[in-house]
C-alpha cells in the first residue's frame, strides 16, 4: 500500500470517486462507487470499480484499459475504501470483481498489503460462500471489509 | 501507527464535478449481484452479533 496511487476526487456524498490512470494509452478515467445496500437485514456498501465510458459518462467493466498500472489502480481503489470508511465506519463494505480474475485482482492486492491494511479494515474473504478472516493463499470469491470498531 | 499513515491518504479533493454513478446499469448490476450472493451466503458472525449498524456518514 507504500506503493504509488493515483490522486482521486470524490463529491460531497463521499460515495463516489474518480481518478485516472495514466499510461501507455493516455488518460483514462475511472471511478470508484459505494452504493448502500441491505440483504438479509444487515446494511453494507457494494464496491463497484470500472471504468468510465466517455460517451455515456457511465461506469462499465467492458474496456480494458491496458495502461500498464494494475498494480497503481489496485492500490488506488484500495485508497478509497481506507478514505470512504472513515465516513461510514460502522457499515462493511462487499466487493467481489465482475469476474474470476478480477476477484482474484483484488485478493492480491489484499495480500500484498494485509499487515497494513489490518491496522485500519478488518476484512474478511468468502470461501466457496464460508466467510472467515482474509488469509494469504486462500482463493475466495468475494470480500467484506469494515473498519476497526474502537 | 507509521504504518497506518501510509494508507491515510490526503484528503480527497471534493468536487460537484465527480459525477454520481449509483443509477449507472454497470452498478445496479453489480449491486443485484451483491445482495443476491450475501442473501444466499450471509455475513460473517461478527457483522451479526449485536454490532451496530448506526451511520455516522451523511447519508
Amino acid at each position: 500500500m507504500n506503493q504509488d496511487r493515483y490522486i482521486f476526487s470524490t463529491n460531497e456524498t463521499f460515495l463516489d470517486f474518480e481518478f485516472e490512470s495514466d499510461g501507455p494509452n493516455g488518460k483514462i478515467k475511472k471511478g470508484v462507487s459505494y452504493s448502500l445496500r441491505n440483504a438479509g437485514g444487515i446494511t453494507f456498501f457494494n464496491l463497484a470499480f470500472g471504468h468510465r465510458n466517455e460517451e455515456t459518462k457511465e461506469l462499465d467493466d467492458k474496456a480494458i484499459s491496458d495502461n500498464q498500472d494494475r498494480d497503481k489502480i489496485l492500490s488506488t481503489v484500495a485508497a478509497t475504501v481506507i478514505e470512504f470508511t472513515t465516513h461510514f465506519p460502522d457499515i462493511p463494505v462487499f466487493a467481489q470483481g465482475s469476474n474470476q480474475a478480477r476477484t482474484r485482482l483484488y485478493q492480491m492486492e489484499i495480500s500484498a498489503n494485509l499487515a497494513e491494511i489490518e491496522t485500519i479494515l478488518d476484512v474478511y474473504g468468502s470461501n466457496k460462500g464460508r466467510w472467515e478472516r482474509f488469509r494469504r493463499n486462500v482463493n475466495y470469491d468475494a470480500f467484506l471489509a469494515r473498519r476497526k470498531q474502537n | 501507527m507509521a504504518t497506518a499513515k501510509k494508507l491515510i491518504a490526503k484528503s480527497p479533493v471534493v468536487s460537484d464535478k465527480v459525477r454520481h454513478y449509483g443509477n449507472d446499469p454497470f452498478v445496479l448490476k453489480k449491486n443485484r449481484k451483491a445482495k443476491a450472493f450475501l442473501e444466499k451466503y450471509g455475513f460473517p458472525k461478527e457483522f451479526t452479533s449485536g454490532s451496530s449498524q448506526k451511520n455516522r456518514g451523511k447519508i
